[in-house]
């Protein structure tokens, strides 16, 4: 015999497997703890109607204040990038201001410069540590 | 309920291999139900839609649950179309047993194949459902569930031989 049409023969024969007796009674309970859960936790089809009608007024008036959000956000980030397009403009002009003084000021002069600002940078390190270690510890 | 709920049990059991997992898919499937009871209450083809769920269900829950890498690395090689030869079993194979034995011996076996051989074969034999609907419900190509089904019954066969012997 061919075990595949044996096999047909003894599987559509069995019985069906009995269900726990728990299962009608998990189901029951489920059902109870469902029918038991607060409006706004169920379907929202299962909601009252004037809660559905104020979700949906809400999301109204919700939709509409991102959209208006996001065309003020628009408008204001265009005037940023005018402000910042200025802003470039005025830098170019102090580099060029810069770039007229290293040609006038002599050199010494120059280095000696930014040796005291690296020189006072130090010294507003070690003047904030020694006030940390005074007044904070 | 009443009058389904060994059909869906038996269906979930026997595609899961395991009575607790059983019991959970087939309430889910009741709770389903019950949301469209309206709609199945005086239905003809309410048995249809609750097995047709619970056989989802359960196949939803072994990729959830068990280890889907694994689980689907058995489904997901696409194999070229092989024809096997059937096999011979003894003509007397679980002859000696009472029905009730012979069906607990099966349904024992069945439990013992892997998923990716258990479900088509449980789906081929217990729901006669075609090689083509298996294909798509799994979403694998024909010919690996052909494949699958010849292996499940190779392996299904030696165990039961083996209970025989």
């Amino acid at each position: 015999m061919r075990f595949a049409h044996w096999l047909s023969y003894e599987m559509q024969r069995m019985p069906l497997r009995r269900a726990p007796a728990t299962l009608q009674a998990s189901v029951l309970a489920e059902l109870a703890r469902r029918a038991a859960r607060p409006w706004w936790q169920r379907h929202f089809l299962q909601w009252p109607l004037p809660a559905r009608v104020a979700f949906l007024l809400l999301s109204v008036l919700v939709t509409r204040l991102a959209l208006e959000l996001g065309s003020w956000t628009a408008a204001a980030l265009a005037t940023s990038l005018r402000d910042a397009r200025e802003g470039l403009t005025l830098l170019s002009a102090f580099g060029r201001v810069g770039r007229a003084l290293i040609e006038v000021v002599p050199v010494d002069i120059l280095y000696g410069t930014a040796g005291l600002m690296v020189l006072l940078y130090g010294a507003l390190l070690a003047l904030g540590a020694v006030a940390y270690r005074t007044f904070h510890e | 309920m009443q009058t389904y709920q060994d059909m869906v049990f038996s269906t979930a059991v026997r595609l899961l291999a395991d009575e607790a997992q059983a019991e959970d898919v087939a309430q889910t499937v009741f709770l389903k139900a019950y949301e469209r009871f309206d709609a199945l209450r005086a239905n003809p083809a309410a048995p249809g839609w609750l097995k047709t769920v619970a056989v989802n269900l359960s196949l939803n829950h072994i990729s959830r649950y068990r280890r889907r890498l694994h689980f689907f690395a058995g489904w997901s090689g696409a194999e070229d179309e092989v024809i096997e030869p059937e096999f011979e079993v003894p003509d007397t194979l679980l002859d000696d047993l009472l029905a009730e034995e012979r069906s607990a011996r099966i349904e024992q076996a069945l439990e013992r194949l892997p998923s990716h051989q258990r479900v088509p074969l449980v789906l081929f034999h217990f729901d006669e459902m075609s090689y083509q609907d298996i294909a798509a419900l799994l979403g694998v190509s024909m010919a690996k569930v052909k494949t699958d089904i010849f292996r499940a019954r190779a392996a299904l066969a030696k165990l039961l031989v083996e209970e025989q012997s």
